[in-house]
């Protein structure tokens, strides 16, 4: 008992323990829950949708159902038979499908004549089914997890369900194909695709950013000698950028140069002309030119892409360039911009700002789809992104959606108004109190706006008559899907009468305490709005079903229980100290839980590479305490008989070095991350300095105690 | 007690240093052009000197685990089939069907889906990015490599010992891959992280070797005995936590980081143990009778 209390009053075998106790908090605290795994297949959304309305109104019909392949959903056409007609009826169908379908596009509701109503519905399988499931679980009951695969739809469930309720409650309108209530040890623990099964995308901005030293003179005098077919001299360089040209001009005309200098000074817009004065040998063109205007005249001169300058300094004459969607590699760019300047550095990826703009974008589309749970993280010019659902393809997260404006001709028949293209610009949303609704304000191009307004002439969309207004009203698709209609105001159509108008309020419904028109304008904007930056090539992708990743994660528990058996094995065989195969075990069982709380800290995703990581750097503690026990255990000899501190040491000596090289070997692929695998370089090294901080110390007391006994 | 734990009775069958210095050394050097001419075989029969994975290749990878009652030339030849244009090659290792292929992915997971019920796990990866990862691997497999290299030096100051514990750890790569095309193990990032992390396991015993030999005093066979005994304990550890990895998952990421492993640890013991050891063993007798030398000069 004494040699146990004098151990816990050593300093490195305290710091062990506490560590231990900190991770085993991080992990730790929440206990077991009872959960329902289920995953369903045949989902039938539209029974789903019949079945809820039939609860509530009398004779549903359904008149027409389609599958969207891009967005993956249905569009249903009901059609209701109400017992009276009125507003709160139609409001209360609105309330009642919009509450089925949470994240899908809202429902239109249509009166057609007396007390028949048709509705339309946008869902996807997931969403009917998940709203179904959530409706009958309570008021506690949540679910917690969804994965839509295919066909199969896989829904975990924060209670414990009965079998037999659940496929009752499902009909004919889904089967059941696997069903589990496992009480979960619930931890911290962060998991990631790999163990939940999921998608992963590797996807690339598509941009580049170079650095470039530019002097106004020379490039102002480069682009004026080439647009006037002369040699000009800069003859005087002042302060400010006021730059001085001599130019050659015997037997010239002094109204065609004057000419030339003017269209000189259009054709760059942003150099400025301060004094031209034509003299019969040579004329003097006085211009006021920044080193960065001369770098933007280069560039919008030279590029058909755009290339914004994103830094730099006037001083310096150094700026650094992004060309967003520019392919070009360093050579391409030279041969069009050495004779203007000279290139510093160039990068095959876009700016880091860029980086996170897109970042964002793909953060918010998904949010916009429903789709929740996805992890970014970024592997140099490669943003790689997790969800536990398919979002690329046609699925519209790493893709545009494709966005058109129809008007109604004639009954259901519509015409192509105008594309994403046609909208030069789109501002935040807001309340327009005037209109009483809430609206996203959107710019056309001049020539959308005239075309526009030609089509509204034709087919009476902007009649002064609002009855034949409303009856070509616009509507606004996203792959397809409807996500605005409305007609156009009086004043507007007024305006539009006269001439063509460029600025719309696209108005969403009101009033302010709406949250469905809120909603609506806020996708509206969002989709409009913050198309993506660049665009994005997915350059890799993968899949995990979720059965698979559940049997990783158990193969993986397994797989270290024997590991940790066969170790302990050897190390009893070898030794035969049972003391000592406790302190080992007790030892890496730390740093296994030092690792994973570790993670969970910095909100790292446990994947296959870090379970990898976690292997090999217990691989090598195992060896260092093996090391560490042998020189305890060696006495030397005769007259060199070594105190233990000695023999501690040199058993450090090799600790330290061999940490050394695991680190300095992981290092550069910690850095360069090569895809999914920063994880497995990041858990060894950090595995490592654990070891040689915390653990090894540690162990090397335990030693001590343990031979000297 | 612990005087037994040391230098008690050595399994005699294991006394390396029962053969001379030479013999040490030249064993895994005869092993070592072994290995180079399975490379050589390798590169003669397909063209290539690696076997390059869809890593680095690009293309789609899809992986069926617990398939151990399908046949991989029957489905190959159903895929082919079904597929023309899409390239199509099947392998098969511990249960796990790997059909490699250019594009139609989805097409495959449905058809193994609704005739054979499996589940596969699928990596497509584009040319370009292959190619970045192509030029990125080996780039940072070298770096790993040199900076090992230099804290080697940095810690033992003197060249020879550095070097030997460098070019044990080259010899385990190398044989690992060899290995590696043997067993159609193609190389993937994932076993260029596992080729990683046998510098580092590599360089673990190779220190221990080191050290016992530059500071401990006793005989030097003795030392190497010593040694041996710790060095054996150490792979053999990290060898049983490796097998168990290989046996009990069926991941291909985690399988491929284990095999190579287990290879490269196998050789080590070899490269360790005999190539290093033999020419350490060989320049410090000579050093010794060198300095014992001038001492009776003197």
């Amino acid at each position: 008992m004494k040699l146990r209390s004098d151990m816990l009053r050593d300093w490195r075998i305290q710091l062990l323990i506490l560590m231990d106790l900190g991770s085993l908090l991080v992990l730790l605290p929440v206990v077991t829950k009872s959960t329902t795994e289920l995953t369903v297949e045949d989902v039938n959304s539209s029974l789903i949708l019949m079945h809820v309305l039939e609860s509530s109104y009398q004779n549903v019909t359904r008149l027409s159902s389609a599958l969207n392949e891009g967005l993956w959903v249905h569009s249903f056409c009901f059609s209701v038979v109400t017992p009276r007609d009125n507003e709160t009826m139609v409001s209360e169908l609105k309330a009642k499908l919009s509450g089925m379908i949470p994240r899908g596009i809202p429902p239109d509701v249509l009166v057609l004549n007396g007390t028949l109503v048709h509705a339309n519905v946008t869902a996807t399988d997931r969403d009917c089914v998940v709203t179904l499931i959530e409706g009958s679980l309570g008021p506690k009951g949540k679910v917690i997890w969804v994965q839509s695969l295919g066909k199969s739809i896989s829904i975990t469930v924060n209670k414990r369900l009965n079998r037999a309720e659940l496929e009752e409650l499902l009909g004919t309108s889904a089967r059941v194909v696997e069903f589990k209530t496992p009480r979960t040890l619930k931890t911290n623990l962060k998991f990631g695709i790999d163990f939940l099964g999921g998608f992963y995308y590797n996807v690339r901005p598509v941009g580049v950013t170079f650095t470039a030293k530019v002097e106004a003179g020379n490039v102002t005098q480069t682009l004026l000698g080439d647009f006037l077919n002369t040699t000009p001299t800069l003859t005087e360089e002042g302060e400010k950028g006021l730059l001085t040209f001599e130019i050659p001009t015997p037997g010239a005309d002094s109204v065609l140069m004057d000419l030339a200098i003017n269209d000189f000074f259009s054709t760059y817009a942003n150099l400025r002309e301060i004094s031209f004065t034509f003299g019969n040998e040579t004329s003097e063109l006085v211009m006021n030119a920044s080193n960065y205007d001369a770098l933007e005249a280069v560039l919008n001169a030279t590029f058909s892409v755009r290339y914004d300058v994103v830094g730099g300094s006037e001083a310096s004459g150094v700026f650094e360039v992004e060309g967003k969607n520019s392919e070009a590699d360093r050579t391409e760019l030279e041969a069009s911009l050495n004779k203007y300047l000279e290139i510093l550095s160039f990068d095959s990826k876009v700016s880091g700002e860029t980086m996170t703009e897109v970042e964002k974008m793909i953060e918010s589309r998904a949010d916009f789809m429903g789709v929740s749970d996805l992890r970014i993280k970024r592997a140099g010019e490669y943003i790689i992104v997790e969800s536990p659902e398919r979002i690329a393809g046609n699925s519209s997260v790493l893709e545009p959606l494709d966005f058109e404006a129809r008007l109604w001709t004639s009954g259901n028949i519509t015409v192509r108004a105008f594309t994403s293209e046609d909208v030069s610009r789109v501002d935040h949303y807001y309340f327009v109190s005037e209109a009483g609704g809430w609206a996203v304000p959107m710019t056309l191009r001049r020539s959308a706006a005239e075309k526009l307004r030609d089509l509204a002439l034709t087919h009476g969309a902007i009649d002064a008559d609002e009855t034949v207004r409303r009856k070509h009203p616009l509507g606004m698709f996203f792959n397809g899907v409807e996500v605005y209609n409305a007609s156009f105001s009086s004043d507007l159509a007024q305006s539009m009468r006269e001439e063509y108008v460029v600025s719309f309020l696209a108005i969403t419904g009101g009033p302010r305490e709406n949250d469905e028109a809120r909603k609506r304008a806020e996708d509206l904007y969002i989709n409009l709005e913050a198309s993506f930056p660049t665009k994005l090539r997915t350059a890799g992708e993968g899949q995990i079903p979720a059965m698979l990743g559940k049997d990783f994660a158990r193969q993986v528990v397994s797989a270290a229980a024997a590991a940790v058996i066969g170790v302990l094995a050897i190390i009893y065989l070898r030794y035969r100290r049972p003391k000592l195969v406790v302190a080992v075990m007790g030892v890496s069982l730390s740093e296994v839980l030092i690792l994973l709380g570790f993670s969970t800290l910095v909100g790292q995703y446990l994947d296959l590479g870090s379970v990898a990581g976690i292997v090999a750097a217990i691989g090598t503690g195992v060896d260092e305490q093996i090391v560490i026990t042998d020189e305890a255990l060696y006495q030397g000899e005769g007259k060199r008989r070594l105190v233990m501190s000695t023999r501690i040491s040199r058993a450090f000596f090799v600790v330290f070095t061999a940490a050394a090289t695991v680190i300095i070997a992981m290092a550069p692929l910690a850095y360069v991350g090569l895809g999914r695998l920063r994880g497995f370089a990041i858990m060894t090294i950090v595995g490592v300095l654990a070891g040689i901080s915390i653990t090894r110390p540690a162990y090397g007391r335990m030693v001590r105690y343990l031979v000297e006994d | 007690m612990p005087q037994e734990a040391t230098t008690g009775s050595f399994p005699s069958l294991l006394d390396v240093t029962r053969l001379s210095s030479k013999q040490m050394v030249i064993i895994p050097l005869a092993f070592l052009l072994f290995s180079a001419s399975i490379l050589a075989w390798n590169a003669a029969r397909t063209g290539t000197l690696f076997n390059y994975g869809i890593d680095f290749t690009g293309g789609t990878l899809i992986s069926f685990p617990n398939s151990y009652e399908l046949a991989p030339e029957e489905i190959e030849a159903e895929l082919k089939q079904k597929f023309p244009i899409a390239e199509i090659s099947v392998k098969k290792g511990g249960g796990v069907l790997s059909v490699e292929s250019q594009g139609k992915a989805d097409e495959i997971l449905a058809l193994m889906a609704a005739e054979y019920g499996k589940e596969g796990t699928r990596t497509t990866l584009e040319v370009p990015l292959a190619e970045t990862f192509k030029r990125q691997a080996p780039v940072v497999l070298v770096a790993a490599y040199i900076g090992m290299v230099i804290v080697v030096y940095v810690v033992f100051r003197s060249v020879l010992p550095s070097l030997l514990v460098a070019a044990t750890a080259f010899l385990d790569m190398f044989e690992a891959v060899a290995f590696m095309t043997v067993l159609g193990v193609s190389l993937s990032l994932a076993t260029v992280a596992a080729l990683l992390m046998l510098i580092g396991y590599s360089v673990d015993d190779n220190i221990l070797l080191t050290t016992r030999l530059l500071r401990r005093r006793e005989e030097m066979r003795q030392r190497i005995r010593d040694g041996l005994k710790t060095g054996l304990t150490m792979t053999l550890t990290t060898l049983a936590a490796l097998i168990a990895l290989y046996v009990f998952t069926t991941s291909d990421v985690l399988r491929d980081i284990a095999i190579v492993l287990i290879l490269g640890m196998s050789a080590d013991i070899m490269n360790t143990w005999l190539f290093n050891a033999g020419a350490m063993r060989g320049y410090l007798e000579k050093r010794y009778r060198l300095l014992e030398e001038r001492g009776r000069g003197r």
